[in-house]
């Protein structure tokens, strides 16, 4: 009920949103605009009343290839190229004193020079329609998901939109360094987006359309198409639960984005150590014993970004907090004077236990410990002679790597056991 | 209840508990919430897709047992959710995509749906339909040569015809496509924007050739035109072949708005092929029509000039047009009007009417043009760029007046074969413009005189007084002499008077000579001696005689001198009517006297009339008597003329040739000169005196009393002279003539002075 009352709210909301984004669209495009002139179309025979002036522009279209003209009570315009030699009628499109002219057949490769007279004005207008960019050369930096631009020819401002997609151009500034912005904002995302499996966009410098005030005007530039390049895929990486190690390289970096199930928003990419050491990448995950309890982390790796590449895609490392040392109680010991066994009584097939044992005098680094996989309740014993007395026994449950059987799980703190034996007793 | 019983169903109980919790369980786990798809949105090549409430992330695959998955990147947002770009995924195949999140890990699939290929765009007169066009009910369009999709509107496509008129400027491509169904969930993927459909528009095609014809005010069209005035934007319909100038354009007409408009305004109007299911219409031909104007009336006068005709006279005057002075121009070849006949009881429509031209001042139209109660308009011909002037009636209704005649008056005229007379008479006409254009009898024209018609006191009519005043023609064919003939009057108004009037022409008397008509013997007795009297006799026309003043002999005169009546005799009129006229031959030597006024002695030799009069004025004419000398020059030449100096000349150098010929011993000669040699005359003599008085002989030759003779011979009425160059060179110069004397045998002498012409220069 809950769901189908949801789906029905997201479904609104998604109306919404697109008659959102259509207004947007339509309030921001250079939309293709009517007269609304109430000139009557049904004059019949009386002459001329309104004197008639000089023809006018009114709108220079470039992207809808039309220009907007006042007759000014001309009966007929008429249109010519810089010559001048031919005059043409220009036919059709005409509402109340508007007439619409189509020139979308004016190559835009050139220059052109279109003049304008009225039949009864026939005072000559001339309209300057520029060649449009043709040198706009569009690059795609795939380090910064960016784009640079050559031959935009002072422009500030750009539009692009998939180049699959019917969708209407998203205009954005040149100097994408803006990130504050909004349009920047919108296109890096989108960028973003199509970095999943790469895609084309296109871009393009936009028109400025001839308005009665702005004489002067240019058409939008020749479209460049670019390939969005895909990110590469990302590391495979995997935490060693034996060694609590991730197999990472220093080319890659590291993020912990999650601990114990709350986003670490201010997480910030770390460059890795080569063989990276859970205890530096994510402590948070070990257990403490007597100090911290380890808590669940995710850890997204990834390849760092170099002069070349960009960033590849993260991969996603979720590593369960780290079990408690093991009880006492999962294991017992017995001595004799130059014995000492163990017995680790909870150690079962199914629940593997692991013990590394350091002699005496001996200093190894945790990570150095070799362990011994335990999965039964043998003994196993520790001679006086290679580990003499003060030799430490360090035990722990085995982890468990990631595979399709088996979830990963650390091997849990370690439990310390001194080793001792029994004094030698003569008589 | 035993305890065995509750104990088994309580039994029963905790398994049902258990199950239900099983199933509740099981229930939960098979519907827990898995990630969902809440949005597809194929224009924006979007995916977005809500986790769990564990999850953190959403990953993708395109495969069902990827091993690699790929992280949508982005936060989740308020609600959970995340979007992703599906542009790179193909959209000519059904596109499946797997779904999950990190920790719904079971992954969910949604199929994107391939485009729609079908979709197609045509014009169809005008309007565009769409066929295959999905479910999305949305249209879009855009130039192809825009970037920018614009929703097309099926049902009022107003706007688009509007946009394709502007498109026909050039043709251009069109390109179409469906809306997209958004995507809301796994089941439901929605409809992409189908595949994009062309539509071509082509350029119009060229306007049509349409003019006005001036002359008729009609424009000539065709059924697949439409017209529109070029101010007005909705086009009409044409379902006719011609179309009438007022039926569309009535305001350049002059009663209506023409005479508003200025001198050079126009209004236009425009013709182009209407649109067909396949093509727009074609490009418009404007026609600038200029104003009519009025046809001004003050210079056209129509007047009747007969039963049977009128006229309209539109001559050069001076008039006030709206307080202005106008001097309007006669009609002419270059200042044309036309005119047109409505019958009684029909109406003018200028389109259907004939109109006539009028090149010349007056214009003459008949009774069959025009009959009697019809009404005629006349205008200003068009040229090749006005248009005719606007139409007045001119003639309300035709009424013709009455027919020309001679009244009760009978005119039977008379004269006779060349005597002049004026025979006059009187026509009465309906018209003050009537006119007599010719007056014939028998076929030929008589020479007349015609007065203006003069109005009739108490009368519509008029009087032409005229007056026959020349009948040679007719005279000259003797058919018509001696016979009454009717007058065939033919008046200007193409009238003809068949009677009323007659004319008898006597025929003329003739005169005949009977005797000689040469009389020679000048100077001397006798003369023509043995034809003795000069008789001649005349024919008269007796018919109608009484009529006529008698036909006698008035006058007779010779060479313009009337001869006195004592000097001649008339006999009565014989049975043949004819009498004779009889000249004594004393008289008639009489009449050559020099000096007697009728001949003088230099006219010797000429003939002239012996004109006879009568009583009656004829005229008789055709005797001619010729008086002449007895004796004269036969030689051709009559005349010789020769100077002193060059006669030296000619004798010296003669002299010397002659001598030296005289001495040449070599043989050649020098030429000697023939110049002048002693000229020879000859003469003869009238026969009768030489017969009578016998030969005479010259006794001398001179020149202004010089003699000048060098040889002399007369015989058989014939006599020679030869002039001595030597004896007149010592003459005084001078011009003078021949003097030849001759003697007969009895000493009759006969002196000629006159026939050869002797001039001497120094």
């Amino acid at each position: 009920m809950n769901q189908a009352k949801q789906i029905w709210k997201n479904y609104l909301i998604r109306i919404a949103f697109i008659f959102a984004m259509l207004g947007f669209c339509l309030w921001n495009k250079n939309a293709y605009v009517l007269a609304e002139e109430t000139a009557s179309s049904t004059e019949e025979t009386t002459p001329v009343t309104e004197e008639a002036k000089a023809v006018e522009v009114v709108y220079i279209d470039f992207e809808q290839g039309m220009i907007q003209i006042k007759a000014n009570h001309n009966t007929k315009v008429y249109y010519s190229d810089a010559s001048q030699k031919t005059w043409n009628v220009l036919e059709g499109g005409k509402s109340g004193d508007i007439l619409t002219m189509d020139i979308s057949w004016i190559s835009a490769a050139k220059d052109y020079e279109l003049n304008l007279k009225g039949s009864d004005d026939e005072t000559v207008v001339s309209v300057d329609l520029p060649k449009y960019n043709s040198k706009l050369k569009v690059k795609f930096d795939k380090v910064d998901g960016t784009l640079e631009f050559t031959n935009e020819e002072g422009a500030t401002e750009f539009e692009w939109r998939k180049a699959a997609a019917v969708d209407s151009w998203a205009k954005a500034p040149i100097d994408l360094s803006k990130t504050e912005q909004k349009e920047v904002q919108e296109f890096l995302k989108e960028i973003e987006a199509m970095r999943v499996k790469g895609g084309k966009i296109q871009v393009r410098i936009p028109q400025k359309a001839i308005t009665s005030k702005d004489a002067v005007g240019s058409r939008p530039s020749k479209i460049v198409t670019v390939s969005v390049t895909k990110r590469g895929n990302a590391p495979s990486v995997k935490v060693v639960s034996n060694s609590m190690q991730v197999n990472t390289t220093d080319k890659m970096e590291y993020k912990v984005i999650s601990v114990a199930g709350s986003p670490q928003a201010d997480a910030k990419w770390t460059v890795c150590d080569k063989k990276m050491s859970l205890s530096n990448m994510a402590p948070q995950v070990l257990n403490v014993s007597g100090s911290s309890v380890g808590q669940d982390v995710i850890v997204a790796v990834r390849k760092a970004e170099t002069e070349k590449a960009a960033y590849t895609k993260s991969s996603y490392l979720t590593i369960p907090a780290q079990p408690g040392a093991p009880e006492a109680s999962s294991f017992s010991t017995s001595k004799t004077s130059s014995k000492f066994s163990l017995i680790i009584g909870d150690a079962t097939k199914y629940t593997p236990y692991q013990y590394a044992v350091v002699a005496k005098g001996d200093t190894k680094s945790d990570s150095d410990l070799k362990w011994k996989t335990v999965s039964s309740a043998k003994e196993v014993s520790f001679n006086i002679k290679k580990y003499p007395e003060g030799s430490t026994i360090y035990v722990r449950t085995k982890g468990e790597n990631l595979s399709k059987k088996t979830e990963l799980k650390l091997p849990s703190a370690y439990t310390t056991i001194s080793i001792s034996y029994l004094a030698e007793t003569k008589e | 209840m035993n305890k065995n019983k509750i104990q088994k169903w309580l039994l029963t109980m905790s398994a049902f508990a258990v199950m239900l919790i099983c199933v509740g369980t099981v229930y939960t786990i098979v519907h827990a919430e898995s990630i969902a798809i809440t949005e597809i949105d194929y224009e924006k090549l979007t995916l977005t897709v809500k986790a769990n409430a564990g999850d953190s992330r959403i990953f993708l695959a395109t495969t069902k047992n990827a091993t690699i998955w790929d992280e949508i990147p982005g936060e989740l947002d308020a609600d959970h959710q995340v979007t992703m770009d599906i542009s790179w995924a193909s959209n000519s195949k059904n596109y499946t995509l797997y779904l999950k999140g990190d920790k719904s890990i079971e992954p969910i699939s949604v199929t994107l749906p391939k485009q729609n290929t079908k979709f197609k765009a045509t014009l169809s007169k005008d309007k565009i339909s769409f066929t295959n066009a999905g479910t999305s009910g949305k249209i879009y369009w855009r130039k192809s040569t825009s970037t920018e999709w614009k929703e097309f509107d099926q049902d009022d496509q107003s706007e688009m015809q509007n946009l394709l008129e502007s498109f026909s400027l050039k043709g251009i491509s069109l390109v179409f496509r469906t809306g997209q169904v958004v995507g809301t969930s796994a089941d439901k993927p929605g409809e992409r924007p189908s595949k994009i459909s062309t539509l071509k528009i082509a350029k119009r095609a060229a306007a049509p050739n349409v003019s006005l014809n001036y002359n008729t005010m009609t424009f000539a069209v065709k059924k697949t035109m439409e017209y529109k005035l070029s101010t007005e934007d909705t086009w009409k319909d044409i379902n006719t072949t011609t179309l009438n100038l007022g039926d569309v354009m009535s305001s350049v007409l002059y009663d209506q708005n023409g005479k508003d408009m200025k001198e050079d305004e126009t209004v236009g109007i425009d013709f182009r092929v209407k649109a067909t299911a396949s093509k727009v219409a074609s490009q418009t031909k404007t026609l600038q029509i200029p104003r009519q104007e009025d046809t001004p009336t003050g210079n056209i006068t129509p007047a009747y000039t007969g039963p049977t005709q009128l006229k309209l006279l539109i001559e050069k005057k001076d008039v006030t047009i709206d307080e202005k002075e106008v001097t309007l121009e006669a009609a002419s070849s270059s200042n044309p009007y036309e005119y047109t006949v409505v019958k009684s009881g029909e109406t003018l429509d200028i389109y259907k009417a004939k109109w006539t031209g009028i090149t010349t001042e007056t214009t003459k139209i008949s009774s069959t043009v025009a009959p009697e109660g019809s009404s005629i308009y006349v205008r200003k011909k068009a040229t090749a760029t006005k248009l005719p002037g606007m139409e007045h009636k001119i003639v309300e209704s035709v009424h013709y007046v009455d027919a020309s005649s001679l009244g009760e008056e009978q005119y039977n005229l008379k004269k006779i074969q060349g005597v002049d007379k004026e025979l006059p008479f009187a026509i009465l006409v309906g018209s003050e413009e009537a006119e007599v254009s010719s007056i014939t009898f028998n076929g030929t024209k008589a020479g007349f005189k015609a007065a203006k018609p003069q109005e009739i006191q108490g009368s519509d009519n008029y009087l032409i007084t005229v007056t026959i005043n020349d009948t040679t023609a007719i005279e000259n064919v003797s058919e018509n002499l001696g016979k009454e003939m009717t007058a065939e009057i033919t008046l200007s108004n193409t009238e003809v008077i068949k009677k009323g009037v007659t004319l008898y022409i006597q025929k003329a008397a003739t005169i005949e000579a009977k005797s000689y008509t040469t009389y020679e013997g000048y100077g001397f007795i006798g003369g023509n001696a043995d034809n003795g009297d000069l008789t001649f006799e005349i024919a008269l026309n007796k018919e109608k005689a009484e009529e006529l003043e008698e036909a006698k002999v008035d006058n007779i005169a010779y060479n313009g001198k009337i001869i006195e009546s004592n000097q001649y005799t008339v006999s009565e009129m014989n049975e043949d009517n004819k009498i004779t006229v009889t000249i004594p031959k004393d008289n008639v030597a009489a009449l050559g006297a020099n000096g007697a006024g009728y001949v003088t002695r230099n006219k010797y030799g000429t003939a002239y009339s012996l004109v006879v009069t009568l009583k009656n004025g004829e005229k008789l004419d055709n005797i001619k008597l010729t008086v002449d000398y007895p004796v004269k020059v036969s030689s051709s030449s009559k005349f010789f003329g020769i100077s002193k100096e060059s006669y030296k000349t000619f004798k010296d150098e003669k002299k010397a040739a002659e001598e030296a010929n005289k001495n040449n011993t070599s043989g050649n000669t020098v030429p000697v000169p023939t110049t002048y040699s002693n000229p020879e005359i000859t003469y003869t003599i009238q026969s009768d005196i030489y017969k009578e008085d016998g030969d005479y002989h010259v006794t001398s030759l001179k020149w202004n009393d010089n003699d000048v003779f060098a040889a002399g011979d007369a015989k058989d009425g014939a006599f020679t002279v030869t002039v001595d160059l030597d004896k007149l060179v010592k003459a005084t110069a001078g011009s003078a003539s021949l003097v030849v004397t001759l003697e007969n045998a009895t000493g009759k002498t006969i002196t000629v002075d006159y026939g050869y012409q002797i001039t001497l220069t120094d």
